[in-house]
């Protein structure tokens, strides 16, 4: 596992979590990311931005990846600073390809039950990228300077 | 306001009735993970007799792709019935999220209750 160049972070210094298979499992992570923005006092949107992004990554982790089986886990690290955040979330599944997904937007997917979750951590996200695998993303936010 | 704790507050669904319209509020946050919940609730609130529904969106913080996919499932479900889902005043960030999703070309908003009552009526 190595952070995207990009991206800016030395992978040795994120934090490490690994939780069970589970939605609920999943609050673990964001309650301690939660903490970390509001310790560097991030503002509501970005918050929120990175609460969706999470939530979506941990969602396709459990129930894509993992495939809801319980005997597997989700491995989420992260690097929280007052200028950007870096998470990485990590499933054990044989991955997928992000470019097949089809654009939720499409009128023909409007109405579809899922395959939202892609488009909203690109959408909120100053950066996502996925491994070759397809079984891990990492996340970026970058911080907008305040006027 | 305290980002973490408000865009984690429970999940609330309140219901009151405006004639043969379900008013459901639904406040809190829609996260990790009560998008079944609320997909529950909306289903069992939309029967034939009362198929169309007024969401008060105007204490929902947060809401995720769960949450969306229960609001998609609830139109469905109240079209199949000649019913229809309107939303009242959602916040600013959720306004912003559905608009990007198109999601509002599903679910009409509105600025107010009585508008998004009349339109039901017209």
């Amino acid at each position: 596992m190595q952070a995207p160049s990009e991206f800016g972070v030395d992978t040795s210094q994120m934090q490490e979590l690994v939780v069970p298979n589970t939605l609920s499992g999943a609050k673990l992570p964001e309650d301690r990311i939660m903490a970390e923005l509001a310790r560097c006092g991030y503002e509501p949107d970005t918050v929120f931005a990175i609460k969706l992004a999470l939530e979506e990554a941990m969602t396709n982790a459990v129930k894509h990846g993992n495939k809801l089986d319980s005997c597997k886990c989700v491995t989420v690290r992260y690097d929280v600073t007052p200028q950007r955040v870096v998470i990485m979330v990590r499933d054990q599944g044989c991955g997928f390809r992000p470019e097949e997904v089809p654009d939720p937007t499409a009128e023909e997917n409007l109405e579809r039950p899922n395959g939202r979750g892609i488009m909203l951590m690109q959408s909120y996200m100053t950066r996502v990228q996925y491994n070759e695998a397809g079984n891990e993303v990492w996340l970026l936010k970058e911080r907008e300077a305040q006027a | 306001v305290n980002p973490r704790g408000f865009f984690s507050g429970p999940l609330k669904i309140a219901v009151e009735a405006a004639g043969s319209i379900n008013i459901v509020c639904v406040s809190g946050s829609t996260g990790l993970p009560d998008g079944e919940a609320l997909r529950q609730k909306l289903i069992e609130l939309i029967q034939p007799q009362n198929p169309s529904v007024l969401l008060d969106l105007s204490h929902l913080t947060f809401i995720n792709s769960a949450g969306i996919g229960a609001l998609v499932a609830a139109h469905q479900r109240a079209r199949a019935m000649n019913g229809e889902i309107r939303a009242v005043q959602p916040t600013e960030s959720v306004a912003r999220l559905l608009h990007l999703m198109k999601i509002d070309t599903l679910i009409p908003t509105h600025a107010t209750r009585e508008h998004a009552l009349e339109a039901f009526r017209a």
